[in-house]
């Protein structure tokens, strides 16, 4: 599932200030080389140049009243206050924006990204560690944003970067500014050499591809070794299928087996993600950690219940360290089992709900 | 409780008969009629009746409404179907004859109990035999109330099936409106959508709707706020007649402040006194998000004001500025502070359309204004404050007149006299104006 967004690029513009360069370089360091010791003082650490340096969370945190003593007490901001208000420690480098395609652009999310540097390291460190290890090279097939054709998009400037990390060759993305070129894909998917490659696209895309490669009475087999990474979820598309049922369309559509699907999370709000192979769940980098929280009393909920997902990311560190977001899930032996949006739910009765 | 589906066949066959005994229920006088449901309603509003001591026992568990709740719901209802009551609306709306409807199919939906009944009365005082389907989420009243009423006159209970199948059966839905020459169709607008796919004859729309709350500053008291607040407990604001704006016509700042604390303390009296449904995990996230949201706005200095606990149980957002925050419901109010009721008629304007009810206090002499008011959003239904939860049979629930919408259009010529077999009518309005000064029904024209 990825509620990511999107903007334009301002000068690259490192933080200032003699305890901000310290504590990004803390930061850097820990996703380099993590050790679970760091992470509960980072976080506190951040917490507090955040409410030195960044008004409406200070005022956030004024509000509530709260100094946090534990990681885990870092007043969570609601995601939705990145439509409302600029939540940076200083001049942004990026401004990505949420797609904002059901409350209009101005109802967008805009993440005020001040070090691309740390996001870049997050992202690759993350993605490093949960599907491909740094150094590898293959053919790269993209059916996602990227950043010559999304440049606002979180998701578009990391799939570059994965471009640029792990591309041994590949055509551009076949997900432009008009939409999918399935053809194109089709095509790419047709020539390839038997070396294993990485398939990089949104969900919709690929299931999209599935069902014109049905009526068509087509389908491929990748190479073996070959890693296909969707996110997304079924956002764009006709059905919301659950998690099997897109696997299910993945083997019959590209003789891939699920451990062969690795599945990313990530939000325009947040730097670092969330990655889940096959039906395993999702599983967070050491340098974020996700509670799942009751709505209503705010507090954690025992494994197994259902709430809503709380990151805490020190790859934040300019922005907000703690976001509440409106996701789904629930915390399960070795990682989150996402649940989807909760959203909102109709009205039991005859009462009509104001849409915003 | 989950209720057996009926099969087609069984369906075809109820329709049948009750088309058949059509027959005898015209044949009755309207009085007959009425007396029996005079009958009834007593019989319902005795605590030790059976079918009231079942429905007050079962309903909670399947509503997930509070006990007090459901007694309300109960009381309100056959509070409305008194023989006076139902004379009155005849008189008014059947009183220059007509043809009635030749069978009438009515599709429940929600679980606030008895949102349909009052049409399912109207449909058989008006001489149509009817076919109820009732709602996934509440299927115990409709039942409850076609037995009864078979032991005060069989001929109007046989006049009345009551069944179930699931939501959205093409099946079930073909053959009963195929066989209806109306349908009032209860629910979200895909559920009358799919009915209105099978093109019936005529198509009555009870879709979704809100109401308001108004308070003129001569009656910002913290009495008046406990009578809104209880407004919006009933039902978790989860009927068309539940306020989920309050305007507040703003006095000194001192008696606002006190009137929002007031409906805060009243939410707070209310958890123990009516317990609120449980809720999903979807419906306390859009409650926590409008809450987080509001106070957000606050925090960066928006004129808007939160008042609630710690938790997202309850809350009241007072907003000073120009936009309509939405309700997630679930006893979530919007108050909307307004120098005067001018200011609130452009803010309200939003809401054309979609306002059953608009519940005031206020003093006699500010009457015409709300009345404005009220035509400006077109409200269904103007009454006091205390009443918007207690409609009277005369309701014209999404603006359909009561009995009238259930005649063959243009069957009742105007220029006739009244039957000979009506009551007395002593006039909705008159009724109306004895409870309030500040009050009145509007009639509207029935689509």
């Amino acid at each position: 599932m990825h509620a990511r967004p999107s903007t334009d690029v301002l000068e690259d513009a490192p933080a200032s200030g003699d305890a901000a360069t310290g504590l990004r370089a803390r930061i850097l360091g820990f996703i380099a080389a993590p050790t679970a010791a760091d992470f509960e003082a980072l976080a506190l650490d951040v917490h507090r140049h955040q409410y030195a340096t960044n008004a409406p969370y200070r005022r956030f945190v004024d509000r509530l009243g709260i100094t946090p003593a534990h990681w885990t007490d870092i007043p969570a901001v609601p995601a939705n206050a990145f439509r409302d208000s600029v939540l940076a420690c200083g001049p942004a480098a990026r401004v990505y924006q949420s797609s904002g395609t059901t409350q209009g652009t101005e109802r967008r999310a805009r993440h005020h990204v001040v070090d691309v540097a740390v996001y870049r390291a997050a992202a690759l460190g993350g993605f490093a560690r949960a599907v491909l290890p740094a150094g590898a090279r293959r053919p790269f097939l993209s059916a996602a944003p990227e950043r010559p054709t999304h440049p606002s998009s979180s998701l578009g400037e990391m799939v570059s970067w994965l471009r640029a990390a792990y591309a041994a060759d590949g055509p551009p993305s076949f997900l432009g500014v008009g939409g999918s070129d399935l053809a194109g894909l089709a095509a790419a998917l047709d020539s390839l050499d038997g070396r294993p490659i990485l398939l990089v696209a949104v969900t919709s895309a690929l299931l999209r591809l599935g069902d014109e490669a049905r009526r068509a009475g087509r389908h491929w087999t990748l190479p073996p070794r070959s890693l296909i990474v969707d996110t997304g979820g079924c956002k764009g598309y006709a059905d919301d299928l659950s998690r099997a049922a897109v696997l299910e369309r993945y083997h019959e559509t590209l003789g891939v087996v699920p451990a062969d699907v690795v599945n990313e999370y990530g939000m325009t709000e947040l730097c670092s993600q969330l990655y889940a192979r096959g039906t395993e769940p999702h599983r967070v980098p050491p340098w974020l950690r996700t509670l799942v929280c009751d709505p209503v009393t705010g507090r954690e909920l025992p494994r197994g219940q259902p709430g809503l997902l709380r990151h805490v990311d020190l790859a934040n560190v300019h922005s907000v360290v703690a976001i509440q977001t409106e996701d789904a899930g629930r915390a399960v032996d070795g990682g989150i089992e996402l649940l989807g949006r909760a959203g909102g739910a109709p009205p039991r009765g005859c009462s009509l709900l104001v849409q915003p | 409780m989950r209720p057996s589906t009926i099969a087609p066949q069984a369906l075809a066959h109820r329709l049948d008969e009750i088309e058949a005994a059509g027959a005898d229920l015209r044949a009755m006088v309207l009085v007959e009629r009425i007396a029996a449901f005079d009958r009834l309603a007593a019989r319902w509003l005795q605590p030790g009746f059976a079918p009231r001591r079942r429905a007050l026992a079962t309903l909670p568990a399947i509503t997930g409404y509070a006990p007090e709740t459901i007694r309300h719901a109960i009381d309100r209802l056959w509070a409305a179907l008194s023989a006076r009551e139902l004379g009155r609306v005849a008189a008014g709306e059947l009183g220059s004859g007509g043809v009635p409807e030749r069978l009438a199919f009515h599709s429940l939906a929600g679980n606030v109990p008895g949102v349909g009944l009052l049409g399912i009365v109207a449909a058989l005082v008006a001489g149509v035999p009817s076919l109820v389907k009732t709602a996934e989420r509440e299927p115990l009243l409709p039942l409850l109330f076609a037995e009864s009423l078979a032991g005060v006159e069989p001929r109007l209970a046989a006049a009345l099936a009551v069944a179930h199948w699931p939501g959205g059966s093409r099946v079930h839905q073909r053959l009963a409106v195929s066989r209806a020459s109306v349908v009032l169709a209860y629910g979200r607008d895909d559920s009358i959508a799919s009915l209105a796919a099978h093109a019936p004859p005529r198509l009555l729309r009870f879709g979704p709707h809100l109401s308001v709350a108004v308070v003129c500053r001569e009656s910002a008291g913290p009495d008046v706020a406990a009578v809104a607040a209880r407004q919006v407990a009933l039902f978790d604001q989860q009927g068309c007649l539940s306020p989920q704006y309050l305007v507040l016509e703003e006095g000194e700042p001192e008696t606002t402040d006190a009137f929002l604390a007031a409906l805060i303390e009243s939410f707070r009296r209310l958890a123990v006194e009516l317990p609120q449904a449980p809720l999903t995990l979807g419906e306390a996230t859009a409650a926590w998000r409008h809450l987080e949201h509001q106070r957000w706005r606050e925090q960066e200095g928006e004129p808007v004001r939160v008042l609630a606990d710690r938790t997202a149980r309850f809350s009241v957002v007072c907003d000073r500025g120009e936009t309509l925050p939405p309700s997630p419901l679930n006893r979530h109010l919007v108050v909307l502070s307004v120098a005067d009721l001018g200011r609130a008629r452009a803010r309200l304007e939003q809401l054309a359309g979609t306002i059953e009810t608009i519940g005031v206090a206020a003093p006699a002499s500010r009457r015409g204004e709300l009345a404005a008011l009220a035509d400006t959003c077109g409200a269904h239904r103007l009454c006091p404050l205390e009443r918007m939860q207690a409609p009277p049979f005369a309701w014209r629930q999404s603006g359909h007149a009561r009995l009238a919408s259930l005649l063959v259009p243009g069957s009742a010529p105007a220029a006739e006299p009244p039957s000979r077999d009506a009551t007395p009518n002593p006039a909705r309005r008159v009724e109306l104006a004895r409870r309030a000064p500040a009050s009145g029904a509007r009639p509207t024209p029935t689509p």
